[in-house]
Protein backbone atom coordinates (compact mmCIF):
# COMPACT_ATOMS: atom_id res chain seq x y z
CA UNK A 1 0.00 0.00 0.00
CA UNK A 2 2.75 2.10 0.68
CA UNK A 3 3.67 1.42 -2.94
CA UNK A 4 0.79 2.92 -4.37
CA UNK A 5 0.22 6.15 -2.29
CA UNK A 6 -1.91 7.05 -5.28
CA UNK A 7 -4.56 4.29 -5.07
CA UNK A 8 -4.18 3.90 -0.68
CA UNK A 9 -3.19 7.34 0.15
CA UNK A 10 -6.78 7.47 2.20
CA UNK A 11 -6.78 3.63 2.80
CA UNK A 12 -5.50 3.76 6.42
CA UNK A 13 -8.37 6.25 7.95
CA UNK A 14 -11.06 4.13 6.40
CA UNK A 15 -9.28 1.42 8.39
CA UNK A 16 -9.25 3.54 11.03
CA UNK A 17 -12.86 4.11 10.87
CA UNK A 18 -14.07 1.04 10.45
CA UNK A 19 -12.31 -0.76 13.06
CA UNK A 20 -12.05 1.72 15.82
CA UNK A 21 -14.51 4.52 15.70
CA UNK A 22 -17.82 4.69 16.80
CA UNK A 23 -19.65 1.30 16.97
CA UNK A 24 -22.26 -0.82 18.94
CA UNK A 25 -19.21 -3.52 18.68
CA UNK A 26 -16.04 -3.26 20.87
CA UNK A 27 -12.69 -2.95 18.79
CA UNK A 28 -11.83 -6.56 19.54
CA UNK A 29 -15.39 -7.81 18.56
CA UNK A 30 -14.11 -5.69 15.70
CA UNK A 31 -11.10 -7.64 15.37
CA UNK A 32 -12.93 -10.74 16.05
CA UNK A 33 -15.03 -10.29 12.79
CA UNK A 34 -12.13 -9.31 11.01
CA UNK A 35 -9.25 -12.43 12.26
CA UNK A 36 -12.51 -14.68 11.38
CA UNK A 37 -13.58 -13.72 7.58
CA UNK A 38 -9.32 -13.69 6.68
CA UNK A 39 -9.71 -17.12 8.76
CA UNK A 40 -12.44 -18.04 6.33
CA UNK A 41 -10.75 -17.04 3.23
CA UNK A 42 -7.83 -18.65 4.08
CA UNK A 43 -5.79 -15.81 4.05
CA UNK A 44 -3.18 -16.33 6.79
CA UNK A 45 -1.93 -12.98 6.73
CA UNK A 46 -4.76 -11.39 8.00
CA UNK A 47 -5.83 -14.41 10.06
CA UNK A 48 -2.88 -14.42 12.22
CA UNK A 49 -2.29 -10.73 12.65
CA UNK A 50 -5.88 -9.77 13.68
CA UNK A 51 -7.14 -13.01 15.71
CA UNK A 52 -3.93 -11.72 17.52
CA UNK A 53 -5.13 -8.36 17.99
CA UNK A 54 -8.52 -9.93 19.26
CA UNK A 55 -6.35 -11.97 21.66
CA UNK A 56 -4.37 -8.75 22.58
CA UNK A 57 -8.02 -7.17 23.29
CA UNK A 58 -8.77 -9.99 25.53
CA UNK A 59 -10.25 -12.80 23.80
CA UNK A 60 -8.92 -15.79 24.66
CA UNK A 61 -6.61 -17.93 22.07
CA UNK A 62 -8.74 -21.14 21.78
CA UNK A 63 -11.77 -19.14 20.50
CA UNK A 64 -10.91 -18.80 17.03
CA UNK A 65 -10.12 -22.38 15.82
CA UNK A 66 -13.69 -23.16 17.59
CA UNK A 67 -15.27 -20.47 15.54
CA UNK A 68 -14.11 -21.71 11.95
CA UNK A 69 -14.81 -25.06 13.58
CA UNK A 70 -18.57 -24.41 14.48
CA UNK A 71 -20.04 -21.05 15.64
CA UNK A 72 -22.77 -22.38 17.18
CA UNK A 73 -20.58 -24.44 19.75
CA UNK A 74 -18.50 -22.09 20.36
CA UNK A 75 -17.93 -20.29 23.49
CA UNK A 76 -18.81 -17.01 22.98
CA UNK A 77 -21.81 -14.92 24.00
CA UNK A 78 -24.67 -15.97 22.25
CA UNK A 79 -25.06 -12.01 21.01
CA UNK A 80 -22.23 -12.43 18.48
CA UNK A 81 -23.62 -15.46 16.93
CA UNK A 82 -25.89 -14.22 14.62
CA UNK A 83 -23.12 -11.44 13.75
CA UNK A 84 -20.48 -14.19 12.69
CA UNK A 85 -22.84 -16.69 10.89
CA UNK A 86 -23.99 -13.29 9.07
CA UNK A 87 -20.21 -12.43 8.28
CA UNK A 88 -20.03 -16.48 7.03
CA UNK A 89 -22.25 -16.33 4.63
CA UNK A 90 -21.36 -12.57 3.25
CA UNK A 91 -17.93 -13.79 3.13
CA UNK A 92 -18.73 -17.41 1.85
CA UNK A 93 -21.75 -16.98 -0.81
CA UNK A 94 -22.60 -13.47 -0.56
CA UNK A 95 -25.26 -13.57 -3.29
CA UNK A 96 -27.56 -15.40 -1.19
CA UNK A 97 -27.76 -13.12 1.29
CA UNK A 98 -31.56 -12.66 2.77
CA UNK A 99 -33.40 -10.70 5.23
CA UNK A 100 -33.43 -12.91 7.48
CA UNK A 101 -29.95 -12.83 8.15
CA UNK A 102 -30.09 -9.54 9.30
CA UNK A 103 -33.06 -10.42 11.11
CA UNK A 104 -30.98 -13.08 13.35
CA UNK A 105 -29.22 -9.87 14.47
CA UNK A 106 -31.97 -7.57 15.45
CA UNK A 107 -33.48 -10.58 17.59
CA UNK A 108 -30.09 -10.98 19.22
CA UNK A 109 -31.10 -7.54 20.41
CA UNK A 110 -28.02 -5.95 18.28
CA UNK A 111 -29.58 -2.20 16.57
CA UNK A 112 -29.57 -1.96 12.68
CA UNK A 113 -26.02 0.07 12.58
CA UNK A 114 -24.72 -3.13 13.78
CA UNK A 115 -25.67 -4.69 11.11
CA UNK A 116 -24.11 -1.57 8.82
CA UNK A 117 -20.56 -2.31 10.84
CA UNK A 118 -20.34 -5.98 10.77
CA UNK A 119 -21.07 -6.05 6.80
CA UNK A 120 -18.27 -2.66 6.80
CA UNK A 121 -15.55 -5.01 8.77
CA UNK A 122 -16.59 -8.05 6.45
CA UNK A 123 -16.10 -5.92 3.44
CA UNK A 124 -12.99 -4.36 4.61
CA UNK A 125 -11.37 -7.57 5.36
CA UNK A 126 -12.63 -9.24 1.91
CA UNK A 127 -10.83 -6.09 0.36
CA UNK A 128 -7.72 -6.81 2.26
CA UNK A 129 -7.46 -10.82 2.30
CA UNK A 130 -7.13 -10.37 -1.55
CA UNK A 131 -4.64 -7.46 -1.77
CA UNK A 132 -2.63 -10.00 0.28
CA UNK A 133 -3.34 -12.97 -2.01
CA UNK A 134 -2.50 -11.00 -5.39
CA UNK A 135 0.63 -9.59 -4.55
CA UNK A 136 1.90 -13.04 -2.33
CA UNK A 137 2.33 -11.50 0.61
CA UNK A 138 3.32 -14.40 3.28
CA UNK A 139 2.99 -14.21 6.56
CA UNK A 140 5.49 -14.61 9.52
CA UNK A 141 3.75 -17.01 12.55
CA UNK A 142 7.05 -16.06 15.13
CA UNK A 143 5.05 -15.94 18.10
CA UNK A 144 6.84 -13.02 19.81
CA UNK A 145 6.47 -10.80 16.47
CA UNK A 146 3.08 -11.40 15.92
CA UNK A 147 2.11 -10.31 19.62
CA UNK A 148 4.23 -7.11 19.26
CA UNK A 149 2.49 -6.18 16.39
CA UNK A 150 -0.74 -6.95 17.47
CA UNK A 151 0.06 -4.78 20.78
CA UNK A 152 1.16 -2.14 18.35
CA UNK A 153 -2.64 -2.20 16.49
CA UNK A 154 -4.56 -2.53 19.33
CA UNK A 155 -2.85 0.94 20.81
CA UNK A 156 -1.98 2.67 17.64
CA UNK A 157 -5.25 1.58 15.48
CA UNK A 158 -4.63 1.63 11.84
CA UNK A 159 -3.78 5.58 10.85
CA UNK A 160 -1.21 6.01 8.92
CA UNK A 161 0.03 9.56 9.61
CA UNK A 162 2.65 9.83 7.13
CA UNK A 163 -0.34 11.86 4.99
CA UNK A 164 -1.79 13.82 7.55
CA UNK A 165 -1.27 16.96 9.19
CA UNK A 166 0.77 17.39 12.42
CA UNK A 167 -2.45 18.55 14.48
CA UNK A 168 -5.01 15.82 12.88
CA UNK A 169 -6.72 13.74 15.55
CA UNK A 170 -5.23 10.40 14.05
CA UNK A 171 -1.61 11.72 14.49
CA UNK A 172 -2.09 12.89 18.12
CA UNK A 173 -3.49 9.59 18.44
CA UNK A 174 -0.72 7.74 17.24
CA UNK A 175 1.94 9.73 18.88
CA UNK A 176 0.18 9.10 22.12
CA UNK A 177 0.26 5.47 21.53
CA UNK A 178 4.04 5.36 20.73
CA UNK A 179 4.73 7.21 23.88
CA UNK A 180 2.69 4.84 25.89
CA UNK A 181 4.41 1.84 24.26
CA UNK A 182 7.78 3.18 24.38
CA UNK A 183 6.86 3.92 28.53
CA UNK A 184 5.70 0.35 28.70
CA UNK A 185 8.61 -1.41 27.66
CA UNK B 1 -10.98 3.93 -10.64
CA UNK B 2 -9.92 7.51 -12.52
CA UNK B 3 -6.50 7.86 -11.34
CA UNK B 4 -3.22 7.13 -13.44
CA UNK B 5 -3.25 3.70 -14.15
CA UNK B 6 -1.71 1.68 -16.51
CA UNK B 7 -5.44 0.37 -17.51
CA UNK B 8 -7.67 2.39 -18.90
CA UNK B 9 -10.72 3.48 -17.40
CA UNK B 10 -12.73 1.59 -19.27
CA UNK B 11 -10.87 -1.31 -18.81
CA UNK B 12 -11.02 -0.92 -15.44
CA UNK B 13 -15.02 -1.20 -15.64
CA UNK B 14 -14.53 -3.56 -17.11
CA UNK B 15 -13.03 -5.50 -14.55
CA UNK B 16 -15.51 -4.01 -12.53
CA UNK B 17 -18.54 -5.02 -13.73
CA UNK B 18 -16.80 -8.54 -14.55
CA UNK B 19 -15.84 -9.25 -11.07
CA UNK B 20 -19.26 -8.07 -9.83
CA UNK B 21 -20.65 -10.39 -12.28
CA UNK B 22 -18.91 -13.32 -10.83
CA UNK B 23 -20.02 -12.33 -7.72
CA UNK B 24 -23.63 -11.88 -8.98
CA UNK B 25 -24.14 -8.49 -7.45
CA UNK B 26 -26.96 -7.23 -10.25
CA UNK B 27 -26.23 -3.99 -8.89
CA UNK B 28 -22.73 -3.51 -9.67
CA UNK B 29 -22.72 -5.69 -12.45
CA UNK B 30 -25.07 -3.56 -14.40
CA UNK B 31 -23.97 0.11 -13.40
CA UNK B 32 -20.14 -0.96 -14.17
CA UNK B 33 -20.73 -2.73 -17.41
CA UNK B 34 -22.88 -0.06 -18.91
CA UNK B 35 -19.90 2.44 -17.82
CA UNK B 36 -17.50 -0.12 -20.01
CA UNK B 37 -19.85 0.11 -22.70
CA UNK B 38 -20.04 3.44 -22.34
CA UNK B 39 -16.16 3.29 -23.17
CA UNK B 40 -16.43 1.63 -26.08
CA UNK B 41 -17.11 -2.11 -25.28
CA UNK B 42 -19.24 -4.15 -27.12
CA UNK B 43 -23.09 -4.60 -25.55
CA UNK B 44 -22.48 -8.47 -26.35
CA UNK B 45 -18.93 -8.90 -24.88
CA UNK B 46 -19.67 -9.22 -21.13
CA UNK B 47 -22.15 -11.88 -21.25
CA UNK B 48 -19.35 -13.90 -23.50
CA UNK B 49 -17.13 -13.07 -20.82
CA UNK B 50 -18.84 -14.51 -17.71
CA UNK B 51 -19.54 -17.84 -19.85
CA UNK B 52 -15.54 -18.27 -20.95
CA UNK B 53 -13.09 -16.31 -20.09
CA UNK B 54 -10.66 -18.23 -22.72
CA UNK B 55 -13.25 -17.81 -25.27
CA UNK B 56 -14.71 -14.51 -25.38
CA UNK B 57 -13.88 -11.64 -27.66
CA UNK B 58 -11.73 -9.66 -25.57
CA UNK B 59 -8.41 -7.69 -26.44
CA UNK B 60 -5.86 -10.82 -25.75
CA UNK B 61 -3.51 -8.24 -23.93
CA UNK B 62 -6.54 -7.98 -21.11
CA UNK B 63 -7.69 -12.20 -21.14
CA UNK B 64 -4.96 -12.79 -18.52
CA UNK B 65 -5.53 -9.78 -16.38
CA UNK B 66 -9.65 -10.97 -16.64
CA UNK B 67 -8.54 -14.52 -15.66
CA UNK B 68 -6.56 -13.22 -12.21
CA UNK B 69 -9.63 -11.40 -10.97
CA UNK B 70 -11.34 -13.93 -11.64
CA UNK B 71 -9.40 -16.52 -9.10
CA UNK B 72 -8.92 -13.81 -6.73
CA UNK B 73 -12.54 -13.27 -6.58
CA UNK B 74 -13.98 -16.99 -6.75
CA UNK B 75 -10.72 -18.79 -4.73
CA UNK B 76 -8.40 -16.06 -3.46
CA UNK B 77 -5.95 -18.33 -1.46
CA UNK B 78 -5.25 -20.43 -4.58
CA UNK B 79 -3.31 -17.49 -6.45
CA UNK B 80 -0.10 -18.43 -7.46
CA UNK B 81 2.94 -16.63 -9.08
CA UNK B 82 2.44 -17.79 -12.50
CA UNK B 83 -1.04 -16.01 -12.46
CA UNK B 84 1.05 -13.00 -11.90
CA UNK B 85 3.19 -14.18 -14.55
CA UNK B 86 0.53 -14.86 -17.10
CA UNK B 87 -0.34 -11.02 -16.80
CA UNK B 88 3.44 -10.02 -16.87
CA UNK B 89 4.03 -12.18 -20.24
CA UNK B 90 1.30 -10.37 -22.04
CA UNK B 91 3.46 -7.65 -21.54
CA UNK B 92 1.82 -5.90 -18.84
CA UNK B 93 4.08 -4.26 -15.66
CA UNK B 94 4.17 -4.96 -12.05
CA UNK B 95 1.71 -1.43 -11.69
CA UNK B 96 -0.51 -2.57 -13.85
CA UNK B 97 -0.86 -5.25 -11.78
CA UNK B 98 -0.93 -3.68 -8.35
CA UNK B 99 -4.55 -1.37 -10.42
CA UNK B 100 -5.64 -4.68 -11.87
CA UNK B 101 -5.59 -6.20 -7.73
CA UNK B 102 -6.80 -3.07 -6.30
CA UNK B 103 -10.09 -2.80 -8.75
CA UNK B 104 -10.80 -6.36 -8.14
CA UNK B 105 -10.34 -6.25 -4.59
CA UNK B 106 -12.25 -3.05 -4.10
CA UNK B 107 -15.53 -4.47 -6.26
CA UNK B 108 -15.44 -7.62 -3.78
CA UNK B 109 -15.67 -5.02 -1.13
CA UNK B 110 -18.42 -3.18 -3.00
CA UNK B 111 -20.42 -6.02 -3.82
CA UNK B 112 -20.95 -7.54 -0.36
CA UNK B 113 -21.70 -3.89 0.81
CA UNK B 114 -24.81 -4.48 -1.90
CA UNK B 115 -25.44 -7.50 -0.55
CA UNK B 116 -25.46 -6.96 2.94
CA UNK B 117 -27.77 -4.40 2.57
CA UNK B 118 -29.77 -6.08 0.43
CA UNK B 119 -29.77 -3.27 -2.31
CA UNK B 120 -31.85 -4.12 -5.23
CA UNK B 121 -30.93 -3.24 -8.46
CA UNK B 122 -33.50 -2.02 -11.23
CA UNK B 123 -31.71 -2.30 -14.82
CA UNK B 124 -33.49 0.57 -16.65
CA UNK B 125 -31.54 3.26 -15.03
CA UNK B 126 -27.80 1.16 -15.69
CA UNK B 127 -27.69 3.03 -19.15
CA UNK B 128 -28.03 6.15 -17.66
CA UNK B 129 -25.74 5.55 -14.41
CA UNK B 130 -22.96 4.02 -16.77
CA UNK B 131 -23.18 7.09 -18.76
CA UNK B 132 -22.45 9.04 -16.02
CA UNK B 133 -19.75 7.20 -14.40
CA UNK B 134 -18.00 6.78 -17.37
CA UNK B 135 -18.17 10.74 -17.82
CA UNK B 136 -16.41 10.81 -14.46
CA UNK B 137 -12.94 11.32 -15.81
CA UNK B 138 -10.13 13.67 -15.00
CA UNK B 139 -10.74 17.25 -14.56
CA UNK B 140 -14.58 16.98 -14.62
CA UNK B 141 -15.04 14.58 -11.65
CA UNK B 142 -16.05 17.14 -9.00
CA UNK B 143 -18.50 18.60 -11.83
CA UNK B 144 -19.77 15.19 -12.71
CA UNK B 145 -20.02 14.49 -8.65
CA UNK B 146 -21.82 17.51 -8.43
CA UNK B 147 -24.48 16.74 -10.89
CA UNK B 148 -24.91 13.36 -9.33
CA UNK B 149 -25.79 15.37 -6.24
CA UNK B 150 -28.26 17.59 -7.29
CA UNK B 151 -29.96 14.57 -9.33
CA UNK B 152 -29.57 12.54 -5.91
CA UNK B 153 -31.21 15.89 -4.02
CA UNK B 154 -34.04 16.24 -6.48
CA UNK B 155 -35.00 12.50 -6.46
CA UNK B 156 -35.23 12.91 -2.94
Amino acid sequence: MAQRPEIYRHWHQVGEGIMRGDSPFTPGERELIAGYVSGLNACAYCHGAHTAVAVAFGFPESLMPSLLDNIDEAPIDERMKPVLKFVRKLTLTPAQMTKADAEAIFTAGWEEIAVHDAVAVCCYFNFMNRLVFGHGIEFDPDPDKVRMLAERKKQLGYANRDDLPEDHPLVRKVRAGKEAISSSS
Amino acid sequence: MRGPSPLTPGERELIAGYVSGLNACEFCHGAHTAAAVAFGFPEDLMPKLLDNVDTAPVPEKLRPILKFVKKLTLTPARMVQADADAVFAAGWTEAALHHAIAVAARYNLVNRLIHGHGIGANPDTFRARGAHIAGKTGDNWKENESVLDRQGQEKG
